[in-house]
C-alpha cells in the first residue's frame, strides 16, 4: 500500500474503539490492496474514502447494542442537542450569564446521557453516567423553567400566546422520577413506567402548545423559539413509547438474579 | 441472550445475498459488488450481525508472500444465522425490533 492510503486508512481505524481497531484495519487493508489488484486504482480509492467515511458510524455501531440503529442514535442525539445548543446560542445572544449556565448544564446532561446510552449494555436509564446525565438535564430543566417564570428580561417563550410551563413541569417531573427509580427496588418497575409515563405526556403537551405557538407568532425570530423545540420533544416523546414498550422485557432482564 | 436485530433494507440485501449459499464464506468486496451495498453500510452491518451471533468470521489462509496480498476476512452464516435470517427475510419488516429510549 502507498503510505498516503495507509496513513488515511490508519486515521479512520484510529476512530474504532482499541478492542477492535487491529483487526478492521488488516482487514480494510486486504480488502482495498485485493480492489485494487481486481478493480484497478479508481476503484481502490472509492472503496479507501467510502471506508473512511464509515469509521464514525463503525465506531458507534461497535459501542451500540445490536438493535439500535446508528442512523437513529445520531437521529436522537440531534433530535435533542440541537436545540440546546439553539438556546444556548439565544443566552449568549441575550448576554444573561443565568441562561447561558442553565442551558449549558443541560447540554452537559443531554450528552452524558447519549454518552450513557452508547457505553452502556444493560439499559438505559441505569448506569451511572447516564443516571447523571439526567440528574443534570432535571436540575437545568427546573432552573431552566424558574427562569422563564421569573426572569424580567425578554423572553420569547414567556411572551408567546399559550405557555409550556405545564408541559415542561410533567417532563421535569418524569425525568426526576426515573432518576430516583433506581433508589425503589421494591416499586422499580412501577416508578419507571410512572416516570415514562410522566415524561411521555410532558413531551406531548409541550410539543402541541410550541406548535400552536408558532402558528400564532408573527416574527421569523420567534417563530424559531417557539418551533425549534418541538421535534426534540416529539423525538423524545416517541423515543419514551419506545421505551414503554421495551421496558417489561429490561424489567424481567434486571430483576433476575 | 444476544438482543434481537433489526432487519433494515440493507441487511436484507446482505442476508438474501448470503443465503444464496448459506455454507459458503464471504468477503466484504464480493458482498458489496454483489448487492450495491457501499461499504460505510456493509462493514456496520457486518459488525452488527456478527454481534449477534448471526455471522462468524475468520480469516483468509494464505500465504501473502506467494498471494502478493494480505489475507482477507471471510464472513459465514451461522446456524442460527440462517435460521433467523430466513425468519427475518420470511416475516418482512415485521422482523424488525422496536429501539429504546433516546430516538434510538
Amino acid at each position: 500500500m502507498k503510505p498516503l492510503s495507509t496513513a488515511l486508512l490508519g486515521v479512520a481505524c484510529g476512530l474504532l474503539p482499541t478492542s477492535d481497531r487491529a483487526r478492521y484495519q488488516a482487514e480494510w487493508e486486504a480488502e482495498f490492496v485485493a480492489v485494487r489488484l481486481v478493480e484497478g486504482s479508481r476503484a481502490s480509492a472509492w472503496f479507501l474514502m467510502s471506508l473512511i467515511g464509515s469509521a464514525v458510524s463503525m465506531t458507534v455501531t461497535l459501542r451500540l447494542p445490536p438493535h439500535i440503529r446508528c442512523r437513529d442514535f445520531f437521529l436522537g442525539v440531534g433530535a435533542l442537542g440541537l436545540p440546546t445548543v439553539f438556546f444556548l446560542g439565544h443566552g449568549v445572544a441575550i448576554g444573561e450569564p443565568i441562561v447561558i449556565i442553565t442551558q449549558a448544564v443541560l447540554l452537559l446532561g443531554v450528552v452524558l446521557v447519549g454518552v450513557g446510552a452508547v457505553r452502556n449494555d444493560w439499559g438505559r436509564f441505569e448506569s451511572p453516567i447516564s443516571r447523571l446525565g439526567i440528574g443534570l438535564s432535571v436540575v437545568s430543566a427546573c432552573a431552566i423553567t424558574a427562569v422563564n417564570v421569573l426572569a424580567d428580561f425578554d423572553n420569547p417563550i414567556r411572551e408567546a400566546p399559550y405557555r409550556v410551563l405545564a408541559g415542561s413541569v410533567l417532563v421535569v417531573a418524569g425525568l426526576g422520577v426515573l432518576l430516583l427509580s433506581g433508589l425503589t427496588v421494591r416499586f422499580r418497575s412501577t416508578a419507571v413506567r410512572g416516570g415514562l409515563s410522566l415524561l411521555f405526556t410532558g413531551c406531548i403537551v409541550w410539543a402541541a402548545v410550541a406548535l400552536i405557538n408558532t402558528l400564532l407568532v408573527h416574527d421569523w425570530i420567534d417563530r424559531m423559539y417557539q418551533f425549534v423545540p418541538a421535534p426534540s420533544l416529539i423525538a423524545l416523546a416517541y423515543a419514551t413509547w419506545l421505551a414503554m414498550d421495551r421496558r417489561p422485557s429490561l424489567n424481567a432482564q434486571m430483576s433476575s438474579p | 441472550m444476544e438482543p434481537p436485530v433489526r432487519v433494515t433494507q440493507q441487511t436484507r440485501a446482505l442476508l438474501e445475498q448470503m443465503l444464496r449459499d448459506p455454507g459458503a464464506d464471504y468477503y466484504g468486496f464480493e458482498i458489496s459488488k454483489a448487492t450495491g451495498l457501499r461499504p460505510s453500510t456493509l462493514y456496520p452491518t457486518f459488525a452488527r450481525l456478527e454481534r449477534a451471533g448471526w455471522l462468524e468470521s475468520r480469516w483468509e489462509r494464505i500465504d501473502p508472500d506467494c498471494t502478493r496480498r494480505p489475507p482477507r476476512r471471510y464472513y459465514r452464516l451461522t446456524k442460527n444465522g440462517v435460521s433467523e435470517a430466513q425468519n427475518a427475510l420470511s416475516g418482512g419488516a415485521e422482523g424488525e425490533q422496536r429501539p429504546g429510549i433516546l430516538g434510538t
